[in-house]
């Protein structure tokens, strides 16, 4: 297990530096797809603000606070564009071409070489303006965050790319094996955006669905909570949410490959 | 010969697929959304196949004959119904990963190269992935450039390749991590003859020098000629022909074709005696079987009634043979 897991970090490695090699074989390309995505990404706070300013804003936030949210918002889909930006891509090319045997020849298991295929540059654009916008949040806030709500985020940002994987684990299951899947891999990326929103907006049941049985709010709100110090017993049933959705998706996947490796076509 | 021999050894496989059924018409297919007709149909019927270490086997048989499958069920992609497959000691998809450490796969109509890079990027890959030491690698790379003669080849981006170029990158990259066993899906469709050439002189290399075996399926019979010794044709999910490739062309040794050439214009009911495959004013392709007539007695007697110039005496070809086999 730990070997497979090593193996499929250094497989991770180099599929990223052939995919940067990839990105400065076309430098145009990722110069502008780069700067798009900072000019996209920032729209994203411009709207949160004039909605902000304009409204009543969301209970329990002031402006400087959901700046810090929107900026840890835009980290997290820079990182996670960043590190699994490809792999919806790579699932669809396999299903286009007919290749997906091919991922069943390599001597890893065939959801991890997928997985390790994610490394996308172009997410680096989103990861620059929320850094920038993070620390012109902290600047404005004028607080220095304690090494503990600092871990406390990083945790809540590691159990993000794990519950992520689950999600794109599950895409990745409906793509492959049902082949045809119309639009639900849209309802899902709308599904998603629900955690885009500090959670307090929504009615307290769907407060605890995006907190445990799909805690979307692990991957902007928790952090933004920690950061804030105001954190509650939240993580833990986001953490064991992030940790199960993970488990049941690879549950899945192994379900539905054992379909496939043992119907065939 | 013992048993250990044979790097593949499969008995009595067995594979049944789901297959869909619908009555035609547009009723049909509003009750196909929520009933549907199913049939088992079995792909592979039964395959029993032996191959031993250090041998290119050819793998041959129509469309839909089941040998894809054969070669999936081998590589670890399929499980099977019934049988038995033991390759190099491993129940392939039951051990995959520890299996496909020894196995190369070569897909002439898909690529393992990143296209928008040099594939001496993707090797480094796989020198990765495999583990294959440092020292080895470069080794083989450097055997197998001289060998394919892509010295520049391999540091220009896979799109700027030919097809020819690309194949022989493919190899390469199929071939890296020193498998004992290949599987070669139509390696040659769509190269020109020199490619061709290049790439069948490779496996013949390459099969001595570092005893690898491998598999081929084609449906270029000059591959098969050039390159194996021995050849397995599958239909309809089973084997239908497992012998040597001289022997397949001993196959009709019952037949024989006689090509006549006449020193002047014969009239075409002179030859209705005769089972004729192809004929015109001067020449004439004449079928005998040999439980039907002596061949010398024939000879002798066509001879004396038509004005013979030459003559040539020849077995069925073997793509006769072939698609005699197919289509029985």
């Amino acid at each position: 297990m730990a070997t497979t897991l090593t193996g499929l970090l250094r497989l991770y490695y180099w599929n990223m530096k052939l995919s940067v090699s990839r990105s400065m074989a076309y430098r145009l390309d990722f110069i502008i797809g780069v700067l798009t995505s900072i000019l996209f990404s920032g729209t994203a706070p411009f709207l949160q603000y004039i909605f902000f300013t304009q409204t009543r804003g969301y209970p329990g936030w002031n402006l400087n606070q959901i700046m810090l949210f929107q900026g840890i918002l835009l980290l997290w889909l820079g990182l996670r564009e960043t590190l699994f930006g490809n792999v919806m891509d790579v699932a669809h090319q396999l299903v286009r071409k007919g290749d997906f045997d091919r991922l069943l020849v390599k001597p890893y298991p065939p959801l991890g070489t997928l997985l390790t295929s994610g490394f996308n540059l172009k997410g680096i654009g989103s990861l620059i303006s929320g850094g920038a916008l993070t620390i012109y949040a902290f600047s404005r806030l004028d607080v220095m965050p304690s090494p503990l709500q600092v871990l406390l985020a990083l945790v809540s940002i590691v159990c993000s790319i794990i519950l992520y994987m689950g999600v794109t684990t599950l895409l990745c299951t409906m793509v492959i094996m049902l082949v045809q899947v119309g639009r639900l891999e849209e309802l899902v990326d709308r599904i998603l955006g629900f955690g885009d929103y500090p959670i307090n907006i929504y009615p307290r049941f769907l407060q605890q669905l995006f907190l445990t049985v799909f805690p979307f709010a692990i991957w902007a709100y928790v952090p933004s909570q920690a950061l804030l110090d105001r954190l509650g017993s939240d993580i833990v049933m986001a953490v064991i949410g992030c940790f199960t959705v993970f488990a049941i998706s690879v549950w899945i996947w192994n379900r539905s490959l054992n379909r496939y490796t043992s119907a065939g076509g | 010969m013992g048993e250990n021999e044979y790097i593949i050894n499969v008995t009595g496989l067995k594979k049944a697929f789901k297959v869909s059924k619908r009555e035609e018409g547009f009723g049909a297919a509003i009750k196909s959304l929520w009933s549907r007709n199913h049939e088992t149909v079995y792909g592979v019927d039964g395959i029993d196949l032996k191959v031993r270490r250090g041998e290119i086997r050819g793998l041959i048989g129509p469309n839909g004959a089941g040998k894809s499958t054969t070669i999936k069920i081998m590589s670890g992609i399929l499980h099977p119904e019934e049988g038995k497959v033991d390759i190099m000691g491993f129940v392939p998809w039951k051990e995959r990963q520890k299996f496909v450490k020894k196995l190369g796969v070569v897909f002439g109509q898909k690529s393992q190269l990143w296209w928008d890079l040099p594939p001496i990027d993707t090797y480094a890959l796989n020198r990765e992935m495999y583990h294959v030491p440092r020292k080895r690698y470069d080794e083989l790379i450097d055997y197998f450039k001289e060998l394919l003669q892509i010295e520049g080849v391999v540091h220009k981006p896979v799109r700027q390749l030919s097809l020819g170029e690309r194949m022989k990158c493919e190899f390469v990259c199929a071939m890296l991590h020193e498998p004992e066993l290949v599987f070669l899906d139509e390696p040659t469709i769509g190269l020109d003859i020199i490619s061709k050439e290049n790439i069948r002189k490779f496996i013949k290399q390459v099969n001595q020098d570092l005893r690898t075996t491998f598999i081929l399926t084609t449906h270029d019979l000059s591959d098969l000629e050039n390159l194996c010794e021995n050849v397995t044709i599958i239909n309809k999910g089973r084997v239908v022909y497992d012998d040597s490739l001289s022997q397949l062309n001993r196959y009709f040794s019952q037949k024989k074709l006689i090509d006549v050439q006449f020193q002047e214009p014969l009239a075409p009911d002179m030859l209705k005696e005769y089972t004729l495959l192809a004929s015109d004013e001067l020449t004439a392709t004449i079928e005998l079987d040999l439980a039907e007539g002596d061949l010398r007695q024939f000879v002798y007697e066509l001879l004396g009634k038509l004005p013979v110039q030459d003559i040539n005496i020849r077995n069925i070809p073997i793509e006769d043979v072939i698609r005699e086999i197919y289509s029985s």
